[in-house]
């Protein structure tokens, strides 16, 4: 009976809902070990750059190397913020600390430990970026990390 | 490896069981299931739940989801003696669609094995919708009820989730609840029962945890700490003869603190007699240390993590341990490689007595430095270490002291060095020790040196190289092996590459692919053909044993 419920209820919600264009509600926990709502990474107005990366995933670590990189010329060209929302469980989360404190990287590092923000936003695989507008809006997505893919994120950034 | 056929598994534990025990178990526990209070409770919590967030339905809503295919054609392959299954294909589908409306979400997941990818659990069969919820979450309360996923503490006593790459889903079907005041203590409470495949465990599951935000508490400035107690109860009916109580409890307190650059965390976790297959039925209690020391300052990372365990594998029901059914989560603390032959024996988790540690430093060279040139220069060194715990089930065991027998070690260096604006190149070094005892062979060590090293080529804005050699030298088990892989990329949605693994000295086999993918938005298609060797696989922290295969693979990916 609740397996017809529940398919009734997504069928009527169809008609009325968009595809995933807002940032979901949920938990996440910064490396001092406090917890934040997601919501909360709109505060400072600006746009919001999430890149979903864990330390034994070589590819993400290339992409916020290069965000480093870029980050004092793209800041000077728009105002905007990145948070790397690391997905690694109890089995590397310890070391999320030391990746982000030895490589410099000037934006908030956050911990998703059970993916509860990961599956939120229906990620399967990572790296996966969002650019998210001030007011919540998801204006852009992509799955993968090559190099010179950063560029396509000042361009989305710029045109905001 | 079907483990019903077979009777065996090499769980995250390094258990192996006898499958014959636990039909033997499992008959004795009364099914009551359809009679459960909880699942009436579940019912009816769900139905208020969607009544409420029907109200608002035509409004407008936000529906997004995802899908997600892994599909692979099996081919014989005479060279390396593989037999395709007689089945050729096998494909894993996953669904998910979720609603949003406010405060209000629903969803639910569809997943299909068509049939499971050979090596996966065999009792992933058919299709589904295996994960169903509805939940409501304010400020500061939320409710579910349905399926959902939960971690208390690090996972020494529980955690329900998801590892699709080796096919495991815990996740609870019930109720949860949780309430946190003015943010400083957060209440968290949960019942209902592990998914165990495609059916339940035969076994209820209740937990809760109290955490108090003491720094904030207390008002410390530039300091946090928080304290928090987690219980957990597995209740399996038993109407035997044995002294077998039908209650588990578990029990941990863990702390942590962080000051400017120093962090510190610990966890100590208790678990009650439990007289199950994988105590090998002795009626033992169980307990777990972890413990978490951290320095760091821009440029320099340093962690340094503790851990004994001392009977701790906890299964959603006295029957074998493994890959989906387990209560608790004990990754091997290691590091996690991304070179192929780094990765050839992994360590697997002792739950019933080990001990050991891992030390892990990364140090940034400055740009501009001697030694960090022009573009500056990244160091990682990590080591760890794993043995037995010193005594033995019946006079006891030491607190912390190792045994004689090592498990395992990796000692290991990696280097990252940008040569030019267009080049940069890893450097890495393993010097390995894996005892096959770990899963379920004879005592042992296989002793190995890895070194191995990339070098990525960006020749303009969007095309770049990438090009890998390895090897492992060993002389012991499959001998040495020699790896070379080349990857194009355009930028930011097309690549393609080429590998080969070789082994010399055993036998002689070459494990070659190739493929590509691409990317356009949130979705993104690949497609390989080659041969796999057999091994452990490992995502997560849990690892699965794979046998060889040679075939093509197709896996497509997409979120809306």
């Amino acid at each position: 009976m609740k397996k017809n419920l529940l398919l009734g209820l997504l069928s009527l919600a169809v008609a009325g809902a968009s595809a995933q264009t807002r940032l979901p509600e949920a938990q996440l926990h910064t490396l001092q070990g406090q917890t934040i709502n997601a919501q909360s990474l709109l505060s400072d107005g600006v746009p919001v750059v999430i890149s979903f990366w864990s330390t034994i995933c070589k590819p993400c670590i290339e992409e916020l190397n290069a965000f480093r990189d870029q980050w004092t010329k793209w800041q000077k060209e728009v105002n905007f913020k990145i948070v790397a929302v690391s997905v690694d469980d109890a089995r590397s989360v310890g070391r999320v600390r030391t990746f982000a404190s030895s490589r410099e990287w000037p934006f908030t590092v956050l911990l998703d430990k059970n993916q509860d923000f990961k599956r939120a936003l229906n990620v399967n695989t990572i790296p996966q970026l969002y650019i998210i507008e001030a007011d919540g809006k998801i204006v852009y997505s992509h799955i993968g990390y090559t190099p010179g893919s950063e560029t396509k994120v000042l361009e989305v950034l710029k045109s905001l | 490896m079907d483990p019903n056929i077979t009777g065996k598994k090499y769980g995250c534990c390094g258990q192996v069981a006898v499958l014959v025990s636990e039909t033997r178990t499992r008959a004795t526990a009364p099914n009551t299931y359809r009679n459960n209070p909880l699942k009436r409770i579940f019912t009816c919590l769900t139905i208020c739940i969607i009544l409420a967030a029907a109200k608002s339905i035509y409004a407008q809503g936000n529906l997004s989801g995802s899908f997600e295919t892994n599909s692979i054609y099996y081919l014989n392959d005479n060279r390396a003696g593989i037999v395709a299954p007689d089945d050729k294909t096998a494909s894993n589908n996953y669904f998910k669609l979720d609603y949003r409306y406010q405060k209000f979400s629903a969803g639910v997941q569809y997943e299909a094995y068509l049939p499971v990818l050979q090596g996966l659990p065999s009792t992933l069969r058919n299709s589904g919708l295996v994960f169903k919820y509805a939940s409501f979450r304010d400020s500061n309360f939320s409710v579910t009820a349905g399926d959902f996923y939960e971690q208390l503490g690090n996972g020494l006593i529980f955690r329900a989730y998801e590892e699709r790459a080796i096919g495991l889903n815990t996740s609870v079907e019930g109720a949860r609840l949780g309430y946190s005041f003015r943010g400083l203590v957060q209440l968290k409470g949960f019942a209902g029962r592990s998914r165990e495949f495609m059916d339940r465990a035969a076994s209820n599951v209740k937990g809760g945890s109290l955490s108090v935000d003491i720094a904030s508490a207390i008002k410390l400035e530039h300091t946090t700490a928080n304290a928090a107690l987690n219980i957990v109860n597995r209740y399996m009916g038993y109407t035997g003869q044995e002294p077998i109580d039908p209650n588990v409890q578990a029990y941990s307190f863990n702390i942590d603190w962080a000051a400017n650059a120093f962090s510190f965390q610990g966890e100590y976790a208790y678990k009650s007699k439990d007289n199950s297959v994988y105590t090998n039925n002795r009626n033992k209690d169980g307990s777990a240390l972890l413990l978490e020391i951290g320095y760091n300052t821009p440029g320099f990372g340093t962690v340094l993590t503790l851990r004994r365990l001392e009977y701790m594998q906890f299964g959603s029901t006295r029957g074998i341990t493994g890959i989906g059914r387990d209560l608790n989560y004990l990754p091997a603390l290691t590091k996690q490689h991304g070179y192929s032959l780094a990765v050839l024996n992994p360590h697997n988790t002792m739950g019933n007595e080990e001990t050991g540690g891992q030390l892990d430093i990364q140090y940034r060279l400055k740009e501009g430095s001697p030694l960090g040139g022009k573009y500056g220069t990244q160091l990682s060194v990590n080591a760890s270490t794993y043995y037995n715990l010193r005594g033995d089930v019946v006079d006891g065991y030491a607190f912390f002291t190792p045994g004689n027998t090592k498990y395992y070690q990796d000692i290991n260096i990696e280097i990252e060095k940008r040569l030019s604006a267009p080049v940069l190149i890893h450097l890495f070094y393993a010097n390995q020790q894996f005892n096959p005892m770990v899963i379920g062979k004879e005592n042992g060590l296989y002793k190995s040196h890895v070194i191995a090293g990339d070098l990525r080529w960006q020749l303009k804005q969007e095309r770049s190289f990438r090009f890998e050699w390895q090897h492992l030298r060993s002389r012991d088990y499959q001998k040495n092996w020699a790896a070379g892989l080349v990857e194009f990329a355009a930028s930011p949605a097309f690549t393609c590459f080429i590998e080969d693994m070789y082994n010399y000295g055993d036998s002689n086999i070459h494990y070659y692919r190739l493929g590509g993918s691409y990317t356009f938005s949130r979705t993104r298609m690949a497609l390989q053909y080659g041969r796999s060797r057999e091994g452990l696989i490992c995502a997560g922290g849990v690892c699965l044993y794979m046998p060889a295969y040679t075939g093509l693979n197709l896996s497509l990916t997409s979120s809306f």
